[in-house]
């Protein structure tokens, strides 16, 4: 297709979408990974059900996750050519009041209402005025949620491709200029300058060029590239284009995680569309460009986050680290210069080749402009997908966007940078995210999860989870990484287990040292982070695992036991049936049950207690009887003739 | 042993795809794995010779990757997610209830050839921990019964 034929499939797309949007009835369905794990089959059955029943018409529109995910199943209602109301936490129950309320009564029902999206009217608030949106500013986002991910004319009536039609009518080199004055540094954790890396790049000499994008997103605790494959894909594409243009290449890579196959089928939808476009393949939009790409599906090794790495699985070789020099820019796939970039860094292409360098610059701080997505998890109110400019403070994310700490718990510790990366504390959360910001703090910005800790976290436990993910993940070409997270996993597997001295703590300091700067890849280099962060910041906790025995957050099974109290205890004996090692049995003090007859009360024996919390579980909430105790602390309270509450 | 003739039409089937790919190996050992649930060492050898490769270079790969087996796994393969949002979620009891309905540990398949159990790394569900993916399907908001009762609707149905 020539540049004039899209101009054309674009106005037909416009059209296509003001008709949708000034459609009467209209049902847009959040039908990415986390909307139909939340049950959005059942909603749509129930809208189908209604709908035919009452011969509404309704016009039904997957589309991607707005990241609220916390809110979901979700449905926006689009009446009249009105922006369309958004409702969350739906099951199919609620639909037809629901329906009727809004299409037979034109009366929008409070409950679930999270906003209009788009301007606010007739009392109902914009969605942008939630406490979750307020804050952001969506420019990778900007579509996701929004648009249907698998329509390219969607994507083409939201300015899609325009980016690109303006790149092709540039000198490639043009192009890079506007990627060096954006500023915008690698979004995959390092934060290299990418106007640079694509410059050796296209500098590099070779008969052919790779252009890979690292989509094998794995760090715990992040699912931001999954979110914009499944909610966007179009936009890689375009940005994938963009940057195959600029650097002179022919063929490029996706790479991704067989664990997303909601974001293979998409990427696999959009390309073959793009193809049939020809926005793909030989003589792309007319200009003589040709450039396709393919989908590499990733075979369950974390490793091949790493560039190298990358490059050896793709070449059907084991996911293996190579020292650098020679860089992939010099010499990478299959020998040929190659340029790797995280999904995120290439969906912020069309944006910046559309709207300008100096646009994009303007955005963030000094050292890191634009903006960063974080995949927000762990123990707070609101979880989800958020994207917000450089600069803003893990307070106000936290609790602004998050809404805080769930179940009135307190704040402890927020993890940023997966495995690589580390905890921070209470005292730490005016720090704003940029590079610089994070690095000074003892963590890095990562490629994007950050994971909330509340008071039930033992942060000695945070630190055995990631160095035995890394120890896992390790690919054992060298020792250091080899031995040393074995080591470093073993010496914290004994403070754990209560079993820990000064000679742990500091040979876990030590060997801390060795593996950050004898491994040979960054998995090792930075396997350390998390529990150099932790001794940094919560040393006390160490010491009190290893001095006192005790773990404060009641998490360390070594360190806790559990207790029945037998003035809350109404013997019925459910602990005991539940009990998997028969540490429960009866002891013979009567008490008197609702039902009038006489029971004997429970109680547990620590030696055969393998502290697995059923009984805890399993107890009734009318009575909540059992307790997970620290041993050292009844001790305490004991000399001190507490009443052990 | 040798690949049968309907293995080995399908294996030509894959290796004339991959003809077409600039980066054949990982797409023909996930074909292998899909079809047999196993890379068989016949198979492999058939590729390598198929392809002019040393069988150490087909088996190198195939022994690296968690996704790849050199025995067969079962006909649905469990991988309850170990990521850290669902460890502090209490995954590790989604997996012992697991282990205790299939009576299998991780990395073992049941005797009928029907479940294999793995502990995979974070799956990225991390809004909805904890979570497990069922060949490709993913379920999410999990406690230790309904996780039960995904299992046991699958053995309900026969398996289909």
């Amino acid at each position: 297709m020539s540049m004039t034929g899209i101009e054309e499939m674009r106005k037909i797309s416009e059209q296509r979408w003001s008709d949708l949007k000034g459609a009467e009835k209209v049902a847009y369905i959040g039908a990415a990974s986390c909307g139909h794990a939340a049950g959005i089959v059942k909603v749509i059955r129930a809208i189908d059900e209604f709908n035919e029943k009452n011969g509404l018409g309704i016009e039904k529109v997957e589309v991607g996750c707005l990241g609220m995910c916390s809110f979901e199943p979700m449905v926006y209602f689009q009446k009249n050519g009105k922006d369309p109301v958004v409702y969350g936490n739906l099951d199919g129950e609620r639909i037809p009041t629901l329906l009727d309320g809004i299409f037979n009564k034109d009366h929008y029902p409070i409950e679930g209402l999270l906003g209009v999206l788009g301007e606010g009217y007739d009392d109902l608030p914009s969605i942008y005025d939630h406490p979750m949106m307020r804050p952001q500013r969506r420019i990778i986002l900007e579509n996701v949620g929004r648009i249907d991910p698998t329509n390219l004319e969607h994507y083409l009536a939201n300015d899609g491709f325009k980016g690109l039609e303006k790149a092709l009518k540039m000198d490639p080199q043009e192009v890079i200029d506007i990627v060096k004055g954006s500023e915008l540094r690698g979004r995959g954790g390092a934060g290299f300058p990418t106007g640079m890396k694509w410059q050796f790049c296209r500098n590099a000499k070779g008969e052919k060029k790779y252009l890979i994008c690292n989509a094998d997103e794995g760090d715990p605790g992040a699912f931001m590239d999954r979110s914009v494959l499944e909610g966007d894909p179009f936009r890689l594409i375009e940005g994938m284009i963009i940057g195959a243009y600029a650097m002179g290449t022919q063929l490029g890579y996706i790479y991704v995680r067989k664990e997303y196959p909601l974001a293979i089928f998409r990427l696999h939808i959009a390309i073959r569309e793009c193809r049939e476009k020809g926005i793909l393949g030989k003589d792309i939009l007319g200009s003589e460009f040709d450039f396709d790409i393919e989908i590499m599906e990733g075979a369950g090794a974390f490793v091949c986050g790493e560039e190298t790495a990358l490059i050896a699985s793709i070449m059907g070789k084991r996911g293996m680290p190579q020292p650098r020099p020679p860089f992939p820019a010099q010499k990478g796939l299959w020998g040929y210069p190659t340029n790797i970039n995280n999904v995120k860094t290439l969906s912020t292409m069309p944006s910046i080749m559309r709207k300008g360098a100096d646009w994009y610059s303007s955005i963030g701080t000094k050292g890191t402009r634009g903006t960063a997505v974080f995949a927000l998890t762990g123990k707070l109110k609101n979880s989800g997908l958020v994207e917000i400019p450089m600069g803003t403070t893990l307070r106000e994310i936290i609790f602004d966007i998050g809404g805080g700490m769930d179940e009135g718990k307190s704040f402890k510790a927020v993890q940023t940078g997966g495995p690589s990366g580390g905890c921070l504390p209470a005292d730490a959360l005016d720090y704003i995210v940029d590079f610089e910001s994070l690095k000074d703090a003892g963590t890095i910005m990562g490629s994007g999860g950050m994971i909330v800790m509340d008071e039930d976290t033992c942060v000695v436990d945070v630190a055995h989870y990631f160095i035995s993910f890394t120890q896992e993940e390790s690919c054992g070409k060298c020792s250091p990484c080899r031995i040393g997270t074995k080591q470093m996993l073993d010496l914290l597997t004994k403070i754990k287990a209560g079993d820990g001295t000064r000679k742990e703590l500091d040979e876990l300091a030590s060997l801390a040292w060795t593996i950050q700067n004898g491994s040979l890849c960054a998995l090792g280099q930075t396997a350390p982070n998390p529990i150099l962060t932790t001794l940094r910041y919560f040393m006390d906790e160490f010491r009190e695992h290893v001095f006192e025995k005790k773990c404060r957050a009641r998490v360390c099974k070594a360190l806790i036991q559990y207790e029945i109290n037998e003035l809350k205890c109404i013997g019925c004996g459910a602990c005991e049936r539940r009990c998997p090692v028969k540490a429960i049995s009866e002891k013979p003090v009567k008490v008197t049950t609702i039902k009038g007859s006489k029971n004997n009360i429970r109680v547990i024996d620590p030696g055969t207690c393998i502290r697995c919390g059923l009984c805890l579980e399993t107890c009734p909430p009318s009575a909540n009887a059992i307790s997970k105790v620290s041993p050292i602390d009844r001790k305490d309270e004991k000399k001190q003739g507490g009443d052990g509450k | 042993m040798a690949p049968s003739t309907e293995e080995k039409q399908f294996l030509d089937k894959i290796l004339e795809e991959a003809s077409q790919l600039d980066s054949p190996v990982m797409f023909i050992l996930h074909k292998m794995q899909n079809e047999y649930r196993s890379i068989k060492e016949d198979h492999a050898e058939y590729i390598a010779r198929s392809m002019g490769k040393p069988l150490s270079e087909i088996y190198s790969a195939a022994t690296f990757y968690d996704e790849f087996k050199t025995s067969p796994t079962g006909k649905y393969v469990v991988k309850v997610c170990r990521g850290i949002v669902c460890h502090s979620r209490n995954s590790i009891q989604v997996l012992n209830a697991v282990r205790a309905r299939l009576d299998i540990d991780d990395g073992e398949t049941t005797k009928d050839g029907l479940f294999t159990l793995e502990e995979a790394s974070c799956i990225g569900q991390c809004d909805g921990g904890p979570a497990m993916i069922i060949n490709g399907t993913v379920f999410r908001d999990l406690d230790p019964d309904l996780a039960v009762s995904i299992i046991d609707r699958i053995i309900g149905s026969g398996g289909a």
